[in-house]
């Protein structure tokens, strides 16, 4: 935690939950500038720490921040709200496809991985698969410790790359151009 | 076809081996993804064959592109501008004519083609997309860099204004007719070449009352 006049600003991905840590995932691999990140990932906490903001914090925010999770084994299985999610380790082509859908529309790729890769125990694949399940389920889990589902989403984003890299070189994308 | 507007990668990998397969959808989502790759790549083979084969059918011939008429280059540009996987019969059966080719039989063909494997064509209507950018950049027609963008393939709906409205095609028919309806067959008969050179040169000649090609 870094101190910021009386706001307590997160720097670790352990203080912080799966929503806050997707939209600094999200600022972080955006186009800003260096300075204008820190300051927007810190507006994620607080909206006024940034007005008070010295250089000399900014530089130390920029230092201490960690997203590396400090838990090192997958959660196989996360409670949320009473019900029960089981990590998907072997997610088929639609699961991909949806874990896909979801980040282009969020461009939260955390929130959108862990959405779709931890299942309902009760519901059956069509229904975990569904979109709007999804997207609740998006908002349920935005709520979540970020550090206890972290290594679940490296796992699946690995697979995820590997596997785009694969398709890429299957698929013919040749395009209809309008003049 | 189905429709695969707005689909995602993964999305479209799916959709396309369940309808080139044959294979039901859900089977496919079930699938691990490397197999999906595997029967896409037996796809692309089959396609990559059939280009360069497929130049006749039945009785049919794969038209030349450098021949067709302004009438028939509307028909194949509405029906590739408005979601050419949803008009993939019409277009397969706009490219492949009889030697007499009367103009009245395509509804016939439209109909036999869509019984028919999807791979057979497939090659002919990449070539035809392709012919239309290169025949458009030969007459300048893209106003700028952006335009040349190339619309996703299986995007049925593009988000951008659709060039070619009915009452653009009819702009352009009034504009090389004087506004005679009765030419307009004649027009329409006429190489498309021909008719984009006439164009070419009225706009040149004067710029703002010639609607936009």
């Amino acid at each position: 935690m870094i101190k910021i006049g009386k706001h307590e600003i997160p720097t670790k991905a352990k203080d912080m939950t799966l929503g806050q840590f997707s939209k600094v995932s999200e600022i972080m691999e955006s186009q800003n500038k260096p300075v204008n990140k820190i300051l927007k990932v810190v507006e994620v906490f607080s909206k006024d720490a940034p007005d008070e903001m010295t250089v000399k914090q900014v530089m130390d925010y920029a230092k201490k921040l960690d997203r590396s999770a400090t838990r090192k084994t997958v959660a196989k299985e996360i409670t949320v709200n009473g019900r029960v999610y089981r990590f998907n380790s072997d997610p088929k082509a639609a699961t991909l496809a949806a874990i896909e859908k979801h980040i282009i529309e969020s461009q939260q790729a955390p929130l959108a991985i862990t959405s779709a890769i931890y299942e309902d125990v009760q519901l059956s694949n069509t229904e975990h698969r569904d979109s709007a399940h999804i997207k609740h389920k998006m908002k349920l889990f935005a709520e979540v410790n970020a550090d206890l589902v972290l290594p679940a989403i490296v796992a699946t984003s690995e697979k995820l790359i590997e596997n785009v890299n694969a398709l890429n070189e299957s698929i013919s994308m040749e395009g209809v151009a309008i003049p | 076809m189905q429709s695969l507007n707005g689909l995602g990668f993964f999305e479209r990998a799916i959709h396309l081996v369940s309808v080139l397969h044959d294979i039901p959808l859900e089977d496919v989502e079930d699938m691990d993804a490397p197999m999906v790759y595997k029967l896409l790549n037996e796809v692309r083979h089959e396609t990559e064959i059939h280009d360069n084969n497929v130049t006749k059918f039945g009785e049919y011939n794969l038209v030349k592109f450098e021949q067709i008429t302004f009438g028939q280059f509307i028909d194949l540009e509405t029906w590739v501008t408005n979601s050419w996987h949803d008009n993939f019969s019409k277009i397969v059966a706009a490219l492949y004519l009889k030697s007499n080719y009367n103009g009245d039989e395509i509804t016939a063909r439209e109909s036999e083609i869509d019984e028919m494997e999807v791979n057979l064509f497939y090659g002919a209507v990449r070539k035809y997309l392709s012919w239309r950018v290169t025949f458009y950049e030969a007459f300048g027609l893209w106003e700028s860099k952006e335009e040349q963008e190339q619309i996703d393939p299986y995007e049925d709906e593009p988000n951008e204004p659709k060039p070619y409205q009915p009452n653009q095609w009819l702009s352009l028919l009034n504009t090389l007719t004087d506004n005679d309806i009765t030419k307009f067959e004649q027009v329409m008969a006429l190489n498309v070449y021909l008719v984009y050179n006439q164009l070419t040169y009225l706009r040149n000649q004067t710029k703002s009352d010639v609607p936009t090609l």
